[in-house]
Formats: structure tokens, sequence, C-alpha cells
């Protein structure tokens, strides 16, 4: 059976999630990719892209345009309402991963 | 660099319905990301560096795609396809319609359920929604295989489209009202000609159907008058369709057995003339060239949004 949308539905929440969990520092679109692929999570730029956009849109990050190197680079940053909705995401995360572990066990 | 705005163009062409400002972010975020890319990962910027950066970040459709959140039913860059490709199988299905009323009983190819105007009518809705549940279905097929082809939306129609002159305007309507008075004065009078000032009735065979024929004409005609008065002050696509519409209505009535037997009585006419052979043939012909013309100006009203959407 193929999985791929099924694990595609999974993640999209996730992302956002981990969006907001690591852009307490400004982060610009390469750089996220790159520090998700050294820690072996590989993302496809078409959804992350789209999706800090789309974050950006619901006020949960902020974003500036900088100049680095000749280059104009956008940085995401999680806003002060995104913390908010960080923490009650958090929060029910956790109570999902409780739920889980406590019929699958921890492995 | 060349490569990479063409590349950005092309996916602004699949980003409409956006406010201009949100496209031209989105796109120099794109644009940032692959240069970031093509610079950190080819160890600098050039053509070869970013085709191949281009090209592992995806068809512009699939990108434009990843935009729009909520997975519409149909591809926005896809509704004005919609409209456009409804309102030509709509005016061929009203065409269609039209011949069945017109052969009547004897309409062994063009049979429609009903052969009265009523009953006509009353399908006409029906056969539209049929005609939008139809292409939409297609659409949807379309937009959930990926929407990764454009569909024809026969450019070649506004290519070879040439707006009248205000004097080609004036003229078209100074001679559809010449033909609107012509008609009249057939329908009224008869054939006559004029020899030292006396008037006098030219005898043909099938008097009765020339007549019809001529009442048909002027109707037809007056319609023409009508919007050629307003394409003098106000040249449109719109006008024209509007014309067009207003045209088959008027046939649909005319051809109708509810109502070509009335307009005999007006005429004073035998109400079998209206069933003669030629008159069919020019009816046919009429609603042929009026049905054409009206797919056409659809098409070039649709096609038209669809290159100014693409453009903006």
């Amino acid at each position: 059976m193929d999985i791929g949308k099924l694990a595609t539905e999974m993640n999209r929440g996730f992302i956002q999630l981990l969006m907001m969990v690591m852009l307490d520092e400004p982060m610009y679109g390469y750089e996220i990719v790159r520090t998700l692929q050294e820690r072996n999570f590989i993302i496809d730029e078409n959804t992350l892209y789209p999706l800090l956009r789309r974050l950006e849109e619901k006020e949960i990050l902020a974003s500036e345009w900088r100049v680095e190197e000749n280059k104009p680079r956008k940085y995401y940053s999680i806003s002060d309402a995104g913390r908010k909705v960080r923490e009650e995401l958090l929060k029910i995360w956790q109570e999902q991963d409780r739920l889980i572990k406590s019929f699958v066990g921890e492995e | 660099m060349e490569r990479l705005k063409k590349y950005l163009d092309n996916i602004r062409t699949f980003l409409p319905g956006r406010q201009p400002e949100k496209v031209d972010e989105i796109l120099r975020e794109i644009e940032s990301h692959i240069l970031e890319r093509a610079e950190r990962e080819h160890g600098e910027i050039n053509d070869t560096s970013l085709a191949i950066v281009i090209k592992e970040y995806g068809s512009p459709e699939q990108v434009a795609a990843r935009y729009y959140e909520d997975g519409p039913i149909i591809a926005p860059h896809l509704k004005n396809y919609l409209f456009m490709y409804t309102g030509i199988i709509f005016a061929i299905h009203i065409g269609l319609h039209l011949l069945s009323l017109i052969f009547g009983e004897n309409g062994a190819i063009f049979r429609f359920s009903s052969t009265d105007l009523l009953g006509v009518l009353s399908q006409l809705p029906v056969t539209f929604i049929f005609d939008f549940g139809l292409v939409s279905l297609v659409l949807y097929f379309v937009t959930k295989a990926g929407a990764t082809s454009r569909l024809p939306y026969f450019t070649w129609f506004l290519k070879n489209e040439k707006v009248p002159s205000l004097a080609q305007r004036i003229a078209t309507l100074v001679a559809s009202i010449v033909g609107v008075a012509i008609t009249y004065l057939g329908f009224t009078y008869g054939p006559v000609y004029f020899v030292d000032g006396q008037m006098n009735t030219l005898a043909i065979a099938a008097l009765d159907t020339m007549k019809y024929g001529l009442f048909l004409g002027f109707g037809i005609l007056t319609i023409s008058s009508i919007f050629n008065f307003i394409n003098v002050f106000n040249y449109s696509r719109i006008v024209k369709i509007a014309s067009d519409i207003a045209g088959l209505i008027f046939l649909l009535i005319v051809v109708s057995p509810d109502y070509s037997g009335r307009i005999a009585d007006f005429l004073g006419i035998s109400p079998e003339s209206t069933g003669h052979p030629l008159l069919i043939g020019i009816l046919v012909f009429i609603t042929l060239v009026t049905i054409v013309e009206l797919v056409i100006e659809t098409i070039r009203f649709w096609a038209s949004r669809i290159v100014a959407s693409t453009n903006t």
C-alpha cells in the first residue's frame, strides 16, 4: 500500500509545528532546508516555502528581507502570536504522543 | 538569468486570482531560493547551475499549485476555460434546439424532446446546467491530473480580430437600417417595381413564403440595428454576443409552431407557406451563421480574459 498521501497529510501539521519550534531565531528558506538535512530530515522546498508563506499570512511567522552577500534573503521568525499558538499546539502534540505510546508502547 | 526570468514568468501565469503584489512577493521568494541554491550547491550562479536547480525545483504548474492550499476542485487558472468551453457548447446546443424546431416533426437528426416553444425554452436551463456540469467534470479531471498542460484557448481568433473604425460601424448601422426598411416594405407590399412613377406588383411563385422570409429578415435586421447602434458608441464583444443571443431568441419564437401560425395570420399568408423547403434552408443557414458567430465571439471574450490573466 502506498502510504505517500497519508504521510503527506501527517507531515503537513508536523512541519507547521516544526517551523514554530525552529524559528525562535530568524532563518531563511535555504538555511532551514540545510539545517533539517543535517538532522536527516529531508523536506521538499516546494512544500516548505508555500507553508512558510501561509504561516506568515496567518501571522504566526513574521518575515523580513535582508541583503547578504549581494543576495536578497527572506528571513522568517516566530511572532508573538505564533508563540501562543505554538504553546497550545505543543500541548496537543504531547497529548497525542502520550496517547499513541499508551497503545503501541515505547520502543 | 534569462532562463530564470522565463521560469518565473511561467509560474506567474499559473498564479491567477491573487493580488499582484502577493504574486510579486511569491516570485521574489522563489527567485531568492533558486539563486541561493545554485550558488551553494554548484559554486556559482550561471546558466548551467540555474538550469539544474530550476529543473529540480519543478514545473511552473506544480510550483504554482503548491501556493493554493485547499486543493480547489478546478484549478484557479482553469476557471476562465470553464466559462469559455461552457459558452461554446451551450451556443451549439441552442443551435441544435433551434434546428429541431425548424425541422419540426421531420427532424430525424435534430429530434429533441420538445418541438414547441415553451418546451424548448424550459429545456434551455437544463441544457446549460448539463453543459456546465460536463465541462466542470472534464476540468476537474484536468485539475486532479496535475493541470500540467495548458488547454487550448484559440488565440487565433484574437489575432484575427479586427475592430472596425467608427466610419465602418456607422456604415454597418446605416446598411442594417436600410435592410429593415426594404424588408418591411417587402413583406408589407410584396415584391414591387416602379415604371413611370407607377407601382406595379411583381407576380412570383411562393409569394407567401417570400413574405414570411422577408418578415424574418426584418426581425433579424431590426435586432442587428439596435445592437449596431450601441456598437457605434460603445463597441464591445459583449454587445455582439448579446446581439447573437437576441437573434437566436427571435428565431426560436418565430419558427416555433406556437407562433408561426399567428405570424402567418398577421402577415395574411397561408400557414403552410412557412414550411417551404427553401425557407427552411435559409433558416438553417441563418441559424448556422449566428451560432458560428456566437461561438467565435464567446471564444474571443473569454480568450481575451485568459490572455489578460496570464499577462498580469
